[in-house]
């Protein structure tokens, strides 16, 4: 499933998650747009992981727009790495292993 | 502010577990209030209440418990804010005459499953966008700050130990704390981590147990009696929309309003409590609210190791434990109890003034609320 931003539909600025507002121009008319990949800005191994839980990396990536999301991953990215993104329906956004 | 008085402050022991439920916590904590004071029930005519395992009841469920009969009350489940936050309604209720004699009270009673739907719907982005990534939680979401605090600020896992060890050493002499023992360096770096670069000694022990605080009208105060009064209280929410890099809280913003309202400076404050959920946010509060003049480095080094300033007495959170919203109310509980004069051998001496911050509310990122309070024992 791919990854959407909502986009202030009066001044550009991509948001996620969704919000109701627009707080830079105060617009309230969202569009979506489909988010492929983003660069990884932070990694953190996590030592307690719940049994059956596929992920061990919690990772924070940055939109090209900009946009902070928190996704999941098997291995621990490389910091900086562009990397593809992905969206399972519960929610979970992750990086695919291959 | 010159009317609403803060007469006292009890804390229920808190324990690991516990089988009693949030209502048998806050009545334990209401009456050892009002026993500890010599208050009738009667006179008691506020209430709020700060709990996330309350529900389905609410303060208007425990004031109907507690037999009550009430012109102001409030419910508060704002987490680490919601102790100040409580407070500031109250004073204005006093200050406005919509009541002379308030009870706030701040508990949480966990059950193993009640700690895992709190932290799995903490709110509606922790459900939809968290709770699916297994392992997004406040430990992991807070490595992550700490790695980018200790990236901004050159500090390696032993600085972040030098705070954790430091109330502990306070929390030695709380006999209400928690965990007391001893702390080596050793042990904390050598503790199991958590998420990197947390150890569990960086992580808040999850604990139930009950705070509550008496706000009165000065005219209800027995004669002689002293109290606290409230010299500044500040509040900042969703100050940047959770697009900062999560180490700057909202008392950045409200710091010199709220030091130029109460008219002192930082070096006037005798007494500091910061909401200690992980040791990197004790850090960016301090420096937020100014008391961190140079590096952190130094800060750690030269004043936290050496024990140079009254910061979290009874220990923090980190040593008491935290009672879920009651860690909302821990600070000003134990700040009240220094400047009336009742931590006994621990007393810290000739305190006068106090700072309290609140911070927290995960939205996705980091917290998005902060408050804080200046305070001074009345004479």
């Amino acid at each position: 499933m791919t990854l959407l931003m909502t986009v202030c539909a009066d001044c550009g600025v991509s948001y996620f998650p969704a919000r109701l507002r627009c707080h830079r121009c105060g617009g309230y008319q969202f569009l979506d747009q489909a988010v492929y990949t983003a660069r990884v800005s932070g990694v953190v191994p996590v030592h307690r992981v719940p049994e059956d839980c596929p992920w061990h990396c919690l990772v924070e990536l940055q939109t090209e727009a900009g946009v902070t999301v928190m996704a999941v991953a098997q291995v621990p990215p490389t910091l900086h790495s562009l990397v593809p993104i992905t969206q399972q329906a519960d929610g979970a956004v992750f990086i695919p292993s291959h | 502010m010159n009317k609403a008085i803060l007469q006292g402050a009890v804390e229920v022991p808190y324990v690991r577990r516990s089988p009693e439920s949030t209502t048998a916590w806050l009545g334990k904590a209401f009456e050892a209030l009002l026993t500890q004071e010599g208050l009738s029930a009667d006179r008691i005519d506020g209430l709020g209440v700060a709990s996330f395992t309350l529900k389905p009841d609410r303060c208007v469920d425990l004031s109907w418990r507690l037999g009550l009969q009430l012109s102001w009350f409030m419910d508060d489940s704002n987490g680490g804010v919601s102790g100040i936050n409580l407070l500031q309604h109250a004073v204005a209720a006093i200050e406005c005459g919509l009541a002379r004699n308030i009870v706030l009270l701040a508990g949480d009673s966990f059950q193993p499953a009640d700690f895992q739907d709190l932290v799995a719907n903490y709110n509606r982005t922790t459900q939809t966008l968290l709770r699916p990534l297994r392992i997004a939680n406040p430990n992991s979401l807070f490595a992550l700050l700490t790695q980018r605090h200790m990236a901004q600020h050159g500090l390696t896992r032993s600085d972040y130990g030098q705070l954790v060890r430091a109330q502990r050493r306070q929390a030695s002499r709380n006999p209400q704390a928690l965990y007391r023992s001893e702390m080596t360096q050793d042990d904390y770096l050598n503790a199991p981590l958590v998420a990197d670069p947390l150890g569990i000694f960086d992580c808040v022990p999850v604990v139930s147990g009950a705070n509550a605080l008496l706000i009165r009208h000065v005219d209800e105060l027995p004669p002689g009696q002293t109290g606290v009064r409230v010299k500044a209280m500040q509040t900042c929410q969703n100050m940047d929309h959770q697009e900062g890099d999560g180490l700057s809280t909202g008392l950045a913003h409200i710091q010199g309003r709220l030091f130029s309202q109460a008219g002192l400076r930082q070096q006037d404050i005798d007494l500091i409590s910061v909401y200690d959920d992980y040791p990197v946010m004790s850090l960016a509060q301090l420096q937020d609210l100014g008391f961190i003049k140079g590096s952190v480095q130094q800060f750690l080094r030269d004043t936290v190791a050496e024990d140079r300033l009254a910061l979290n007495t009874s220990g923090g959170q980190l040593s008491a434990g935290q009672a879920g919203t009651a860690g909302g109310m821990h600070g000003l509980v134990e700040v009240v109890r220094q400047l009336t004069g009742r931590c006994g051998v621990r007393s810290q001496p000739n305190a006068r003034t106090a700072i309290v911050s609140g911070y927290g509310m995960v939205e996705y990122r980091y917290g998005m609320c902060a408050n804080a309070v200046i305070l001074e024992a009345t004479s």
